[in-house]
């Protein structure tokens, strides 16, 4: 129920944004700085370590070569374990944005890097050990993970007559986690598969 | 590039990950059910046993696979190995995955003892799926193995560790065995231990019939000491990173250790 709820805000909030954002353009200058509040795209995420299905906005800037995104994603229920929520903070740096074609309607993103951080919504783990434990008895954090990847995208510039949007791009990205990093820098038997992660994605900017 | 996306995706299917705790697994389950019923029937009638105790594989996946190359390179084969808890190291899904897979390679059967590490997180499901209950015994000849949870630190008294009530179960039904080898992750006075049951737990423990050691895992080094004053030595094996492991030999005579490293 709780998450339903969640689901239902984040949605909400996208909706009651998107039309702000179309009539941000005819602004005056001291309005702009509002609108900047205003996030530049939503994107649904398959995987990477956050949720099987996440949803989050994203703001664009320094001539879109920088972006912020919060996400929400859902861990499903497994037998025996209930489903989480997740909640990701994500900083990425786009180097290059190269348009592609005669008509320029593709634009490819050959790499792009960042962080997240991403936490667990849950009650039962902990983002500093709880007082039962001597200090530092396991030193780290169950709830709270620091996360590094790479990854490309390709950005498709939709008509000028569409009204809903800008541009739709799907990319993808490979990463890893501090525990993972941890363990496959102690251990040679561990093979990039066992500890990168790889996400799928579509983003729609507006 | 959708080649290569393409490429990535079936490389990668593996690779599709909801997140470090999301419990999916792909490796083995009850993994000690299905051993212990190799043990039983291996075991059967034999008067000598031979076993490894061993433990702590968390984060040291090198040298358990080195241990599990070593085992199954073994002139003259154990009858079985005992996992001393501590599988995982953060009690991360993947952790379990790789020590389950790798000691499946192992021509000798195993059982796991849950440790405090193996309960973090979304630990404690998987440890249980992957391998089984956090108390169980089995028989390995004339034989009795106690196996027992004592990460009591870890629940905060929401739940019995140890569970005295198994353990009444255990000694009622211990009558088949002539020996009996009491194991656990965590000793007595020991951080994980409930402390305020040290008497008692000794109480059951030196009742069971023909107690021959305890055996635990958790410290991080080897160690051999009588805890209570009652004569039961407690075992502690090294972890995995220290590549050593306690080879023990329990004869009509009586029973003989030594380390081994490897």
């Amino acid at each position: 129920m709780r998450m339903r709820w969640w689901l239902f805000r984040i949605l909400t909030v996208c909706c009651l944004l998107l039309p702000c954002r179309l009539q941000a353009a005819g602004l005056s200058a001291e309005r702009r700085y509002t609108h900047r509040m205003i996030p530049d795209n939503v994107s649904v995420q398959f995987a990477g370590s956050i949720g099987f299905l996440s949803l989050g906005t994203g703001w664009e800037y320094g001539n879109g070569h920088w972006e912020t995104d919060v996400l929400f994603g859902l861990v499903p229920k497994v037998e025996g374990q209930s489903a989480m929520v997740s909640f990701t903070l994500k900083q990425e740096y786009v180097p290059w944005h190269i348009s592609l074609g005669e008509r320029r309607d593709f634009v490819l993103q050959p790499l792009q890097c960042g962080l997240f951080v991403n936490t667990l919504l849950n009650r039962n783990f902990w983002t500093i050990e709880p007082d039962r434990y001597p200090t530092g008895y396991y030193g780290f954090s169950t709830k709270v993970r620091f996360h590094a990847y790479l990854g490309q995208s390709i950005t498709y510039n939709l008509p000028e007559r569409c009204r809903f949007g800008n541009r739709v791009s799907f990319y993808y990205e490979i990463g890893s986690c501090d525990l993972y990093i941890i363990n496959a820098l102690k251990n040679r038997c561990l093979k990039p598969a066992d500890f990168l992660s790889l996400a799928l994605g579509l983003k729609w900017h507006f | 590039m959708l080649g290569l996306v393409i490429a990535t995706v079936l490389a990668g299917c593996e690779m599709f990950e909801y997140h470090p705790y999301d419990g999916r697994f792909d490796a083995p389950t009850d993994v000690n059910v299905t051993n212990i019923r190799r043990i039983e029937a291996a075991c059967e009638g034999k008067d000598t046993i031979r076993f490894i105790m061993m433990g702590d594989t968390q984060g040291w996946y090198d040298e358990t696979e080195d241990f599990v190359v070593h085992v199954n390179a073994m002139e003259h084969p154990v009858d079985f190995v005992i996992h001393g808890g501590d599988v995982a190291d953060y009690g991360l899904t993947k952790e379990f995955q790789w020590v389950a897979r790798c000691m499946d390679k192992m021509k000798v059967p195993y059982v796991a003892i849950i440790g405090n590490h193996d309960m973090l997180g979304t630990g404690e499901r998987v440890f249980k799926e992957i391998f089984g209950d956090e108390n169980f015994s089995f028989r390995a000849g004339d034989v009795k193995f106690v196996c027992l949870s004592t990460n009591a630190l870890e629940y905060d008294y929401s739940h019995p560790v140890p569970d005295f009530s198994f353990i009444r179960q255990e000694l009622a039904d211990s009558l088949d065995c002539s020996k009996t080898v009491a194991v656990m992750h965590a000793p007595p006075f020991s951080d994980q231990f409930n402390n305020n049951v040290n008497t008692e737990f000794e109480y059951y423990i030196s009742r069971f019939r023909g107690i021959q050691f305890c055996l635990h895992a958790h410290n991080h080094r080897y160690s051999a000491s009588e805890l209570f004053d009652d004569g039961i030595v407690y075992y502690g094996c090294d972890c995995m990173k220290n590549r050593n492991y306690l080879l023990f030999t329990i004869t009509p005579e009586g029973y003989a250790y030594e380390m081994v490293a490897f």
